[in-house]
């Protein structure tokens, strides 16, 4: 349960974050680091594919609300990413570094496509691709580089409420 | 015990992507809509309280850094705001000036459009919507699909339209997002167009349907046409900076660069009235 709720608190304070005006000034070429997809991929990979696909469909039905959005879009999106990466923890032994940076890397990708096929679907005909630009992969190298980062913060704080 | 546990997370994602898909599905639906609007009503307050914590942050260490200059600069805003005063008067005497000549000669004169300052405090938290919500709502008078404009480096330009509105706040779409649809013309040529969004895959905005015939340069201007009833004629959208033309068809595109920059906007002002239009603004004496 403790888990539970500083993973909470972290998505608030990204989702929180991405509303500010100051989320633009880190952007580069108008793309900037999803740190909640970070930190939802981080705690699916701790916690496992039950509590990442739920941590995924909550974060992703709070993001479609104050995007104002299609509803169901991240919603949907998160869900799958927070299952997939929770398997992927399960599996994989050793938490470190490069795994982070690898997952966040094709959890990038990944999201893209999915959302370009919903976008296609739902969206506007003829959609699909447009998400497969260069600015994904920028976003992917950015979400990449930051993951190991916040998941030595997260892990530490993990630990310490642990404690 | 690993494969029922398999089983169980497999029905719980079968579940959860059901309920996704089918808020996807009926999305414009009445029900839908409106429980965005309350669910979005909620987590207005929520939203607005951690950014604002966030910005206050953000605002305290920028005072500290900003400090030194402060001074220098209020003596010379200062300066500059005796010589806007002294331009404000002589503006106000040609224009009284320019509505009597109009009248001698029998023309309706263009009057202003009523607004509301409204102070942007978020922003959609994903880089697919770019919606703006600012600090006022239908208890200042504020209604869907009002237009909303900015003043930026002294121009007046288009910002996009408001797309759902709360209480105490409102909801803009900007005019970039690939669900936005504009009338629009060559502010020199005046050969009118459909402006559309194109955000994410672009910033600028894509002006369809123009004449084959019309000359457009690079640079030239685009504003508000007028023609949908949302926008008044005449506000500034931005600036063409390229133009495809098919060897074939009855029309050309043209790329738009809006006018407006999105990183820097701190202010908007809605359009909650427009007194009247004027048809001859395009005649020069």
């Amino acid at each position: 349960m403790k888990r539970f709720i500083v993973f909470i608190i972290f998505i608030a304070l990204a989702v929180f974050f991405q509303s500010t005006t100051l989320y633009d000034k880190i952007s580069i070429k108008d793309v900037a680091p999803d740190f909640v997809l970070i930190i939802v991929c981080i705690a699916a990979f701790l916690t496992g594919p039950t509590t990442g696909q739920v941590l995924g469909f909550l974060t992703g039905f709070v993001v479609d609300i104050l995007s104002g959005g299609l509803l169901g879009l991240f919603a949907f999106t998160y869900t799958i990413m927070g299952y997939g990466i929770g398997l992927v923890g399960q599996r994989v032994y050793g938490k470190n570094a490069l795994i982070t940076i690898t997952l966040l890397f094709a959890v990038t990708i990944a999201k893209a496509a999915i959302l370009s096929m919903l976008a296609a679907i739902f969206l506007k005909p003829g959609y699909f691709g447009y998400f497969l630009g260069g600015r994904v992969f920028l976003e992917a190298v950015m979400n990449g580089l930051l993951s190991p980062v916040l998941f030595l913060i997260i892990t530490r704080i993990q630990k310490r409420v642990a404690d | 015990m690993a494969k029922s546990s398999r089983h169980r997370d497999l029905i719980i994602l079968a579940v959860l992507l059901f309920i996704s898909f089918t808020f996807m599905g009926f999305s414009q639906t009445r029900v839908t809509i409106r429980f965005k609007s309350v669910a979005y009503a909620v987590a207005f307050p929520f939203q607005y309280s951690g950014v604002k914590s966030i910005s206050f942050v953000k605002d305290f260490f920028t005072s500290i850094k900003n400090n030194k200059h402060l001074k220098g600069e209020l003596a010379a805003t200062k300066t500059l705001l005796d010589e806007y005063k002294r331009t404000q008067y002589e503006f106000e005497e040609i224009k009284r000036e320019n509505e009597r000549l109009r009248n001698l000669i029998g023309i309706q004169s263009e009057l202003e459009y009523e607004t509301v300052i409204a102070e942007v405090v978020a922003k959609s938290p994903q880089n697919l919507y770019k919606t703006i919500i600012v600090n006022r709502g239908k208890e200042s008078g504020i209604e869907r699909w009002m237009p909303v404009v900015a003043y930026q480096d002294g121009k007046k330009c288009v910002v996009g339209k408001v797309i759902d509105v709360q209480i105490y706040s409102a909801r803009i779409q900007p005019l970039n997002d690939q669900s936005n649809y504009l009338g629009a013309m060559l502010k020199d040529t005046r050969y009118s167009g459909l402006l559309v969004g194109q955000s994410p895959v672009s910033e600028q905005c894509l002006l369809q349907y123009i004449d084959r015939r019309a000359d457009i340069s690079y640079g030239d201007s685009v504003v508000t046409s007028g023609m949908g009833g949302v926008f008044p004629k005449g506000i500034l959208i931005g600036e063409v900076v390229s133009v495809s033309k098919k060897t074939y068809g009855i029309f050309q595109e043209a790329q738009v660069r809006p006018k407006v920059d999105f990183g820097r906007l701190e202010e908007v002002y809605i359009i909650t009235k427009s007194v009247t239009e004027d048809y001859f603004s395009d005649i020069e004496f």
